[in-house]
């Protein structure tokens, strides 16, 4: 029998304005560019947008998890325990679709519209895509319907990781006990996801777990000596919402119009974003090496720290 | 999503927005020529500022780079959003104000108000 579930995003919208408020708050204290009236207009209403994307699209995906658990491996049911599994296990799927989100530009297309603000508050928490169902991300979260977890408690575990991926979308709050930094995803991890600087570029993909970023090598520490920049390497610089929902889509089928050849055609859908047939644009490997490059440099001409006293010689 | 959530919403979002109007959050600028500098550095990858003429309303700035590079710095709300220019600059000017094509329709041009010296340093430079 599947119990009647409340969809739980839908239930926190009021929790969601009154911590939005208790940020502003603070940030008037404090610092008074965290926030900005247009850009938290639009990271609202593209919220709002996307809700309403999902009333409309929601049920396609929906209808196709049915589909695999029409052929499920185990009757697993609504028992107890399988409610933590099927949560660590749609946490797990989120990390592979995220990162794929940001490494493929065909999905990055209905992604970038949630780091497309240049602030990092809880309102740019809410600049969720409008595109999502346009993209393969959905496949990845398949295995889960086949294994015998039911649809409906797979998109309820959806919507509370939702949930929780709301508060960390501050600067209101620094660094957590080492134990809870060490496992879940904190504010501060998220910021490094956030960031555009070259070092913290495609990092921390995680959900409500870190350890998929550091199981699978994409985890960055935040440091306390370089401030963190945020948004897109190409800053969009408009606060139109349709610009800010549906650029790279635009971008996308233009490129692929003026490429020659099928294998390039194909590549500036399914290459990292920034890729381009004739090399002429940057990728966030090409940032980073660039960047890597500067700092040896820059290293080089410092030439070795000086020496300071103590016994070691040059030879030891 | 039910009719009186969406209107909840919607009112939740312009109330809000209004607020932070309201508490004047969110004004920003470039300081002056060092920090059109710094955010020119910071938006574009392995950019080197040299020359920087700073609109005199602090709300745009155009920097050339060491490698001859034009970097074109628009303040979009707290923050600013900078673009790499194509020489030779496409501009237009209307008494002090220089009006900066920068070939991306949304991101739109940049109005520059310059003094006469830093009019003429432009003129070097498209």
């Amino acid at each position: 029998m599947v119990p009647d579930l409340p969809n739980p995003t839908e239930l926190a919208i009021p929790a969601f304005v009154l911590l939005i408020l208790i940020e502003i708050a603070w940030v008037k204290s404090r610092d008074t560019r965290a926030y900005e009236p247009r850009d938290t207009l639009t990271s609202l209403a593209l919220g709002l947008g996307s809700t309403l994307s999902g009333a409309l699209f929601g049920g396609l995906a929906l209808l196709l998890a049915f589909q695999v658990y029409e052929h499920r491996l185990f009757d697993i049911g609504f028992v107890w325990w399988a409610w933590p599994i099927a949560f660590l296990f749609d946490d797990f799927a989120y990390y592979w679709s995220h990162r794929l989100g940001h490494r493929v530009r065909w999905m990055w297309a209905a992604h970038v519209i949630h780091h497309s603000s240049q602030h990092y508050n809880l309102s740019t928490a809410l600049r969720q895509t409008w595109t999502g169902f346009l993209t393969p991300g959905l496949l990845i979260g398949l295995p889960l319907f086949w294994l015998g977890f039911h649809p409906v408690m797979i998109a309820f575990c959806g919507g509370l990781n939702l949930i929780y991926q709301f508060w960390i979308h501050t600067e209101a709050v620094g660094r957590l006990p080492r134990w809870f930094e060490a496992v879940m995803n904190t504010p501060s991890h998220h910021r490094v996801h956030h960031a555009i600087n070259p070092r913290y570029l495609d990092a921390n993909y995680a959900g409500v777990f870190i350890i998929w970023d550091k199981m699978f090598g994409t985890f960055v520490p935040e440091r306390d000596d370089e401030p963190i920049r945020y948004g897109i390497v190409k800053q969009l610089g408009s606060f139109n919402l349709i610009w800010a929902a549906f650029h790279e889509w635009i971008g996308i089928a233009r490129d692929m119009w003026s490429a020659p050849g099928l294998g390039n055609k194909l590549g500036y859908l399914l290459r990292p974003p920034g890729w381009s047939h004739e090399n002429s644009r940057e990728t966030s490997d090409s940032i980073k090496a660039a960047w890597a490059a500067r700092q040896a440099e820059t290293s080089d001409a410092r030439g070795p720290a000086p020496y300071q006293g103590g016994s070691m010689t040059p030879a030891e | 999503m039910s009719i009186p959530l969406l209107i909840a919403s919607l009112v939740a979002i312009l109330a809000v927005s209004a607020l932070v109007r309201y508490l004047r959050l969110g004004e920003g600028g470039i300081r002056d020529a060092a920090d059109a500098a710094r955010i020119a550095e910071e938006q574009i990858a392995a950019f080197d500022a040299a020359t920087v003429l700073l609109s005199e309303t602090r709300t745009a700035a155009l920097v050339e780079g060491r490698d001859g590079r034009i970097v074109i710095l628009k303040c979009h709300g707290a923050h600013c959003a900078g673009r790499v220019l194509q020489r030779p600059l496409g501009a237009r000017r209307d008494g002090l104000i220089w009006r900066i094509e920068t070939g991306d329709a949304l991101y739109g041009k940049v109005a520059l108000t310059l003094a006469k010296q830093d009019a003429d340093k432009l003129l070097t430079m498209m």
